[in-house]
């Protein structure tokens, strides 16, 4: 329950900042994507409960303010969580290979779910090469570049998040 | 023969030396000498005065640098309040200048009924190009109805919350309008793009399409009030095997520098679609 109140309000803040500054500062026609950030940077912490309920909150803020079908944010977001999982299953001790890997897939998830919506369901014609191109690669480098901020940021919300009360 | 005696004659004399100096010294003769002898004076002086306003500061600092830190302290503050003040000042100037456009565009279209609004965010998802506004349903905004900035078109609303709204932009791969370019009379489909560029569709090759032609809403299709200035042909493409003839057209609205923009509430758009062939219906 209190992760997933702390993750309303830092998703919360994370779409906010998304919708109004962050999507403004582009290269070509891609913009980072500070959801997928945060949650990729939460899902780093071994003790982060709650990877799937931050995904589906993260994916409604999104879906709400977006043109695009809310469940294309939750199936991406929550394509990353399962990926976070299995990575924290598989490696003995998360690192910041990881992180960049975590973002290079949810990056090539979400855009690519768009990108498939958009081609085939709705009709636009957007070519695969433009997508790439224009979108993906840019989107991509500057995901990159705000990977390190946003993960001290979540490095602090988690050891404050994961502070021991003292005892008795 | 009269005696002068020793005393008058002593008289006399410093008389006549005093007259003599100040004759010396009207004429400006002593001047030099003036000058050469109070200058060790002046010197010793200003060297007194000075120790003396040392010595004075010295003894009064405590008080003088506690008063001096509390005045610097009062127009830090003051400083402070004025640089908030001249940027709110300058805010609302961009403001007022965006709203007089806005309200000359409202002037120069007095059948419309228009309702201002904030552009407070974009879509999140980079391959689409939407704007979210600080007027919703409880302002009376409704989904299909056009919105414009004081250039021309810029959109029409997609979707509605009680106290905000998203616009899908004409630039939107998915966008397509209904146009007219003048003077030529040419209708055409003024579709979007990726990349955000606006280009004609739907123009057969015999249409007449120059470069410089203006593009305005036809009103054909219901979704648009006809005469809304779009943009300028920019360049044409005929190729002799295509069907169509294609137009590159520069908007007039800088979609990237949107800040306020004006909701038509009195237009109703009409909604074609069940007139349309159910595999011509759009998704």
């Amino acid at each position: 329950m209190k992760s997933a109140l702390s993750g309303v309000v830092v998703l919360a803040l994370a779409v906010a900042l998304q919708s109004a500054i962050i999507r403004q500062i582009t290269l070509l026609q891609g913009s980072a994507d500070l959801v997928l950030l945060t949650l990729a940077a939460w899902y780093m912490h071994e003790e982060a409960p709650g990877s799937w309920v931050w995904a589906v909150i993260a994916g409604l803020m999104v879906g709400t303010l977006s043109a695009l079908p809310w469940w294309l944010y939750v199936v991406g977001y929550g394509g990353l969580a399962a990926v976070a999982l299995f990575l924290r299953r598989r490696l003995w001790q998360t690192s910041y290979f990881a992180y960049f890997f975590l973002i290079l897939v949810g990056c090539a998830l979400t855009l690519g779910l768009s990108w498939a919506y958009l081609r085939f369901v709705t009709g636009a014609g957007i070519p695969l090469a433009l997508a790439l191109n224009r979108v993906f690669f840019p989107s991509l480098l500057l995901d990159v570049l705000f990977a390190l901020p946003v993960y001290s940021l979540m490095d602090e919300w988690a050891a404050w998040f994961f502070a021991e009360e003292p005892t008795l | 023969m009269f005696k002068i005696s020793p005393r008058t004659l002593r008289a006399l004399l410093i008389a006549l030396v005093v007259i003599g100096l100040l004759a010396l010294s009207l004429g400006g003769y002593l001047t030099p000498l003036t000058r050469w002898t109070t200058r060790p004076v002046l010197a010793v002086q200003a060297w007194l005065a000075r120790a003396y306003e040392g010595a004075r500061l010295y003894l009064n600092a405590p008080q003088d640098i506690h008063a001096l830190r509390a005045e610097n302290q009062r127009l830090k503050a003051e400083v402070s309040r004025l640089q908030t003040e001249i940027v709110t000042l300058q805010q609302q100037l961009t403001e007022a200048e965006l709203l007089s456009a806005l309200l000359d565009f409202a002037r120069a279209h007095p059948q419309n009924e228009y309702k201002a609004a904030q552009v407070i965010g974009r879509d999140p998802n980079p391959f689409l190009h939407y704007i979210i506004i600080n007027r919703g349903s409880d302002d009376g905004i409704r989904v299909g109805m056009p919105v414009i900035s004081a250039e021309g078109l810029v959109g029409h609303i997609d979707a509605v919350l009680p106290d905000a709204a998203r616009v899908q932009l004409i630039t939107d791969p998915q966008s397509s309008v209904d146009v007219v370019t003048q003077p030529t009379h040419t209708q055409a489909v003024l579709v979007g793009s990726l990349t955000g560029e606006l280009s004609l569709d739907m123009v057969p090759l015999s249409a007449k399409l120059n470069n410089g032609d203006l593009v305005l809403t036809s009103g054909l299709g219901g979704r648009y009030p006809p005469n809304i200035l779009v943009g300028q042909v920019v360049s044409v493409r005929k190729l002799a095997y295509a069907l169509f003839q294609e137009a590159a057209v520069q908007p007039v609205t800088d979609f990237r520098q949107l800040q306020i923009v004006l909701v038509i509430v009195n237009f109703r758009p009409v909604d074609i679609t069940p007139l349309m062939k159910p595999q011509e219906k759009q998704p």
